[in-house]
């Protein structure tokens, strides 16, 4: 994964902030070479690995505003969640914006399962997941500060993953249309957290938390929001990841989130 | 040759099924792609655009990487200037408008009454020119031109003169960028580089309309609906997304420039709106 780790060394020296040159564009076309001689994922590998993101988001804005989480029928007969917290004390607006994440997740929940099942592929089960990883949730600032971040990850895993969908046209539009979702999640959040004075930590290098001055989660120079990688969205998901971290530790394959890892074909740092 | 194809002809010759799809696969098996996959089944069409009698309209060639960026370019235009005008009662620098740029019109400072939407406002000011910026070396250096800044009518809707009527001017015009941005995405597969800036000006414009559909709840502000694909922002519909599905509306290059033209519903259409002469460009007609 040469491209990967060299992507994230220039993209954390400002490169993506740079003007482009030509000899910039000869150094990632370097990593690109380095990139297609490894394993490239299959597009139900990709669209798999963002299922885990999904189940993770959607159980944690079920139980917050309900109190419980998937169906069974709905999570592919997955592991039971862990350390999920009650029905919360949400005011009204923040309930409301809970419940409609909730409702989103769940949809694109489904969109994946019929994506990958019309690809030919076997969509995976929920894998075992721990909402507490990062201590237990049990009030309306942790939800907002957690929250945004999950939709943080979940928005840049589709940002970075979109160049591992260009062979099917509609599943790009689809994983677009998905991000585009996730985004408007992650400006709805961003004002609730300003509007409430909630610090939402950041979970690697790449995030912009949302402040009183600074209410969006992009890069100063050129207003882009992160992309990240399928093994710098694993370092957070398996909480490895702090916010010096560029490039998670290598070979990680589950904890965090994922006590047992991600399901599927792409699940180690 | 520009720099970028070259290197994704380079990459492609590896083996790496991160090549020209839009050059390997025709575009009768592309369709043939489309309608083989039974997900969303309402996105094909929409993806393709409908004509009055519910006929798919095809694009008649396939865009280059530098027209796709080049038409966002268009759009990133007319958001900066909105934004720059009601912040500063002035538009772009110069040195961001291109050797022969259009005119703009009817924009004026704000004098906005509550301090997140000129916060906010000051903000997306701030990243719509950077936007345009990125865009314009992005273009250049993929061996592309720029296109000049294109005369714009930012009043074709009415006047902006108050947070409200900021406030439902801007989560239009941030719902149509997102929309159409994604729309854009399967004509930039030949370029990993290029696609993945623009879903990352994609993510950074739907953050943009998911904080501005809160403020439009928060201050009971109506924002039409820009066509039939459009959610308005209310309390029952937090976020532009189907209900059965989650997704954001994607639309194609005609549906973004029937609206922005004011002409939704009429194809052929070429100016109007908020873009008196058209957009600059070779994507113009809707």
């Amino acid at each position: 994964m040469a491209f990967d780790r060299s992507t994230a060394h220039l993209n954390r020296r400002g490169f993506l902030g740079a003007m482009l040159s030509a000899a910039a564009l000869a150094t990632v076309a370097g990593g690109r070479e380095a990139l297609a001689q490894s394993a490239t994922p299959a597009v139900t590998d990709v669209l798999n690995f963002a299922l885990n993101l999904e189940y993770l988001e959607a159980n944690f804005y079920l139980y917050a505003s309900t109190g419980s989480g998937l169906s069974s029928s709905m999570n592919g007969n997955g592991v039971a969640v862990e350390g999920a917290p009650p029905k919360l004390p949400l005011d009204q607006n923040t309930l409301a914006v809970c419940q409609a994440l909730a409702q989103d997740e769940v949809n694109h929940i489904a969109d994946l399962q019929s994506a990958i099942t019309s690809l030919g592929g076997t969509f995976i089960p929920q894998p075992l997941i721990n909402l507490a990883a990062n201590g237990a949730i049990t009030t309306q600032a942790q939800f907002l500060a957690a929250a945004r971040q999950f939709t943080a990850l979940g928005g840049s895993a589709y940002v970075g993953s979109a160049q591992l969908l260009v062979s099917n046209p509609t599943v790009l539009t689809t994983a677009g249309q998905i991000l585009g979702a996730e985004g408007q999640h992650a400006g709805a959040l961003a004002y609730l957290c300003v509007t409430q004075n909630v610090m939402s930590p950041p979970i690697d290098a790449q995030d912009v938390p949302p402040t009183s001055t600074n209410f969006f989660t992009v890069d100063p120079v050129h207003a882009l929001s992160p992309a990240r990688i399928p093994i710098q969205v694993l370092g957070v998901a398996y909480a490895v990841s702090t916010p010096a971290t560029v490039t998670p530790p290598a070979g990680v394959t589950m904890g965090g989130f994922f006590p047992n890892g991600f399901n599927g074909n792409v699940k180690s740092t | 040759m520009n720099t970028l194809f070259k290197l994704s002809s380079e990459f492609a010759r590896d083996g790496s099924p991160q090549s020209d799809i839009m050059n390997l696969l025709g575009r009768r098996s592309f369709l043939s792609t489309l309608g083989a996959a039974t997900l969303a089944t309402g996105v094909t069409a929409s993806l393709m655009g409908c004509g009055d009698n519910g006929s798919v309209v095809l694009p008649s060639t396939t865009p280059s990487v530098a027209d796709v960026l080049n038409f966002a370019l268009n759009l990133e235009y007319l958001e900066a200037n909105f934004y720059a005008y009601i912040t500063a009662g002035a538009g772009l620098p110069a040195a961001d408008q291109g050797g022969s740029p259009g005119s703009v019109s009817g924009g004026a400072q704000v004098s906005f009454t509550n301090p997140i939407v000129a916060s906010v406002a000051n903000q997306l000011a701030t990243h719509e020119r950077q936007h345009v910026e990125f865009l314009r070396s992005t273009i250049a250096a993929i061996g592309g031109t720029p296109i000049d800044q294109p005369t714009i009518n930012l009043a074709a809707n009415g006047t902006v003169n108050s947070d409200a009527t900021f406030l439902a001017a801007a989560r239009q015009l941030e719902a149509v960028g997102v929309s159409a941005y994604i729309g854009g995405a399967q004509f930039l597969t030949s370029s990993a580089v290029a696609l993945t800036y623009a879903a990352q000006i994609l993510d950074t414009e739907s953050q943009h309309d998911g904080f501005l559909r809160e403020l439009c709840i928060a201050f009971n502000v109506t924002s039409p609906a820009v066509d039939s694909q459009d959610n308005p922002p209310s309390l029952s519909k937090i976020f532009d997304t189907g209900s059965t599905n989650g997704l954001n509306p994607v639309r194609t290059t005609s549906q973004v420039l029937q609206i922005v033209y004011a002409a939704v519903g009429s194809s052929g259409v070429s100016k109007g709106g908020f873009f008196p002469n058209g957009l600059n460009g070779s994507i113009v007609v809707s």
